[in-house]
């Protein structure tokens, strides 16, 4: 079977020509190095079957990096097939370097320039670049089909040889940088012949003097992103997922009534009502803020946004070992981490894409502020809100000295190339935006749905049965729930909450951090939504939950923030991540909020015994003594390490 | 001559937005060198830093009508005037 290449630079459009020409399906983006390795399928190619293969983007015959081994490894393989080089129509000078690359090797290449929408930079003479170069040259755009005609009927022509002419016996001999120049003086002629430029830099626009300004970038960024947040998970996110409820509760409520009519109001309604349609509200609940991420993120991320916010925060980030794009994700945790856990696929490096979603529910979610308005509002008062902020701080800070941990140990983060090319701003399109929003839209009602509503079931069999299997309701006898409520409340004795009650709510917590207030109001007896009145039945001595201090309603809050996550961002994350990182997240979690719980409830207690400054004084010189040991450690492992190797510019610097 | 060598300096210490000649390279990292290469550093090529990351490590460069983020370290090997 014939064999047609798809080579060329990064970001050249490689794989958009690949799904047009083979009706393909695979994933293209407006940034460099998406494809990585390579993908083959069958096509029609003037009535015959070909083989089409698409390879990551390189920039000559010489692989630097995994992805132009991959690459040239296969070209060199399969020399005598068909090769289109496809270069970007704008950045003409660079792509061309690569076609001489071929020429000169001996490949049998069609040139295919690729006019990509919008305002060109070069207007080109394919007629006379394909006389120069002595190969055939094509004009089209990657992404319309009626071009792919034009272009198989190239695909038959017969091979064409011609020497370029600065490819002499004596080039053969000349360095790299020689070498290198000839070919870029050949092309800069060759453009001068063939085009005429019409305007500016590719990559560049004006919207970049205040995206990459040092001290706009960032307020900028955060404009955006904070209208992203909004729409998604509080106007336009919170209206669609009301209608979205109203419509479940029309469809499902006449279901209800046959089933009640049926067979009454017990279990098996209850299995129904709270558990199969429970959870698919809560599936409902999600999609449209699934649909609003994907949406902004692909606008972003087409656009050659996101590649400035990943410019500009990559090495902050990546002092922490995550990367630029890491942002996106991690600040849409503090509306929802269930679906910011998804956003992070997006991202090349896997082991920083598994440190982003794993960090992700660090990032206090909205569904925890009631947790925090109910059991705050009522011990704190009005310092409630300075606690608020705190546990968003303190998330934060954990996902921080998480990361740096991760990323010295198990999940060390890829070197970032040395080099990239910069992407320029571009519209993005409908259908492709549309394909990508199906394409995540289908993953999570499919893979997800399914996953949540067994959980779902799975937490509703443990709450609403005894170990007999004897149904329990409105507390009548112990469900499995309560029992390990029981059975785990003297584990958090040292952190200063060591009340079945509460250590039941927080279990049940696990199905959504909303059911942990629904708990607290099911063992008070109280409406979940009576805010303030629910405060107040906390703090009554009939409280089943009940809190000997504020040192301990503080750790509980605390614990509140770093413990597992929901049911959804659990099933979410071994999406994503798989499920060994998603066992290792939830035990990491469970420690981390029993460790920070247990220091917070005693630094807190010892702040109420002894007094703000002595506790301080205290922890102060515990802090400076940690500080100074690691300190100390640090510079004789530097010290006995250093050798005066070639690689570390700093030490040796310091040797000299 | 004496002028011109007071003029050069490496790229990783040139101030941005503007424009500077590429006179040499330096350091011994091959694969480095042949990346720039091929990407148009060549001698005589006018070269512009356009913008920095927040810490200063990356950098982004103007080449030949079109921009590459690069490592500030990396820029080192580029002299330029």
């Amino acid at each position: 079977m014939k064999q047609v290449l798809l080579v060329g630079n990064p970001n050249s459009g490689k794989t958009t020509l690949f799904n047009n020409l083979a009706s393909a399906d695979e994933h293209t983006g407006n940034w460099h190095g998406v494809t990585v390795e390579n993908k083959q399928k069958i096509f029609d190619c003037n009535g015959k079957e070909c083989k089409l293969v698409d390879t990551p983007g390189i920039y000559s015959l010489d692989a630097l990096s995994y992805e132009e081994k991959v690459a040239c490894d296969f070209l060199f393989k399969n020399s005598s097939s068909k090769v289109i080089n496809l270069c970007d129509r704008d950045n003409l000078q660079r792509n061309l370097y690569l076609t001489l690359c071929l020429i000169e090797g001996g490949f049998d290449i069609v040139v295919v320039i690729n006019n990509i929408k919008g305002h060109p930079i070069f207007k080109i003479d394919c007629k006379k670049l394909s006389d120069v170069l002595g190969v055939d040259v094509v004009n089209i755009n990657a992404s319309n089909k009626e071009d792919m005609t034009t272009l198989k009927r190239c695909l038959d022509a017969p091979k064409k040889t011609k020497k370029l002419s600065y490819h002499t016996s004596e080039f053969e001999g000349l360095t790299i940088e020689e070498k290198a120049k000839k070919r870029y003086e050949f092309i800069e002629n060759l453009i001068l012949q063939c085009t005429v430029r019409t305007s500016k830099v590719y990559g560049e626009s004006k919207f970049d003097k205040v995206a990459l300004n040092k001290w706009l970038a960032l307020p900028v960024f955060l404009l955006i992103l904070a209208t992203v947040f909004y729409l998604t998970f509080f106007s336009l996110g919170t209206f669609l997922s009301d209608k979205l409820g109203l419509l479940l509760s029309f469809l499902t409520n006449p279901l209800l009534r046959l089933i009640e009519n049926a067979v009454g109001k017990n279990w098996i309604f209850d299995l129904f009502n709270v558990a199969i349609f429970g959870g698919l509200s809560t599936i409902l609940a999600f999609l449209p803020q699934v649909v609003l991420l994907f949406f902004f993120l692909s606008v972003l991320e087409d656009s050659g946004y996101m590649s400035r916010v990943a410019f500009i925060f990559e090495d902050i980030l990546g002092q922490i070992g995550l990367s630029g794009k890491s942002v996106y994700t991690l600040l849409m945790g503090f509306g929802c981490s269930t679906t910011a856990i998804m956003t992070a696929r997006n991202m090349d490096d896997k082991n920083a894409k598994t440190k982003t979603a794993i960090l992700c529910p660090y990032m206090s979610c909205s569904a925890k502020i009631p947790i925090y308005l109910v059991v705050g509002g009522a011990f704190l008062g009005s310092k409630n809100i300075w606690m608020i902020v705190s546990l968003y701080v303190l998330g934060v800070i954990v996902a921080i000295c998480l990361s740096k941990i991760l990323d010295k140990t198990v999940l060390k983060s890829k070197e970032q190339s040395f080099i990239l090319e910069f992407p320029p701003y571009r519209m993005m399109s409908i259908k492709r935006v549309s394909k990508v929003l199906w394409k995540n839209v289908k993953e999570f009602l499919i893979k997800v749905g399914s996953i949540m509503i067994t959980m779902n079931i799975i937490v509703w069999i443990l709450s609403s049965f005894s170990f007999s299997f004897a149904y329990v309701k409105n507390g009548n006898s112990q469900s499995m729930l309560e029992f390990f409520g029981k059975v785990l409340a003297p584990i958090f004795v040292p952190l200063g909450f060591g009340n079945w009650a509460i250590v039941s709510a927080l279990l049940s917590g696990f199905v959504a951090k909303e059911v942990l207030v629904s708990a607290i109001a099911m063992f008070n007896g109280i409406d979940a939504s009576a805010t303030k009145l629910l405060s107040q039945s906390i703090l009554s001595p009939q409280s089943v939950i009940s809190f000997s201090s504020t040192a301990s309603v503080i750790s509980f809050l605390v614990y509140c923030l770093l413990y597992t996550p929901c049911v959804s961002s659990v099933s979410m994350l071994k999406q994503e991540v798989g499920t060994k990182w998603t066992i290792l997240a939830v035990i990491l979690q469970l420690f981390v909020a029993y460790v920070v719980s247990f220091f917070v409830y005693n630094v807190v207690f010892a702040f109420e015994i002894f007094g703000f400054w002595e506790t301080l004084f205290c922890v102060g010189a515990v802090g400076l003594f940690v500080f100074s040991l690691c300190f100390v450690t640090k510079k004789i492992r530097s010290k006995s390490t250093c050798s005066g190797c070639k690689f570390c510019d700093k030490k040796c610097l310091r040797k000299k | 001559m004496l002028e011109i060598f007071y003029c050069m300096e490496t790229l990783d210490k040139v101030k941005t937005q503007k424009r500077y000649q590429i006179v040499g390279f330096c350091g011994n990292n091959q694969r480095i060198l042949q990346r720039f290469f091929e990407l148009g550093f060549t001698k005589g090529q006018m070269v512009k830093i356009t913008a920095k990351s927040i810490l200063k490590k990356v950098c982004l460069v103007e080449i030949r009508g079109y921009l590459l983020s690069v490592r500030t370290e990396l820029l080192k090997s580029v002299v330029v005037k």
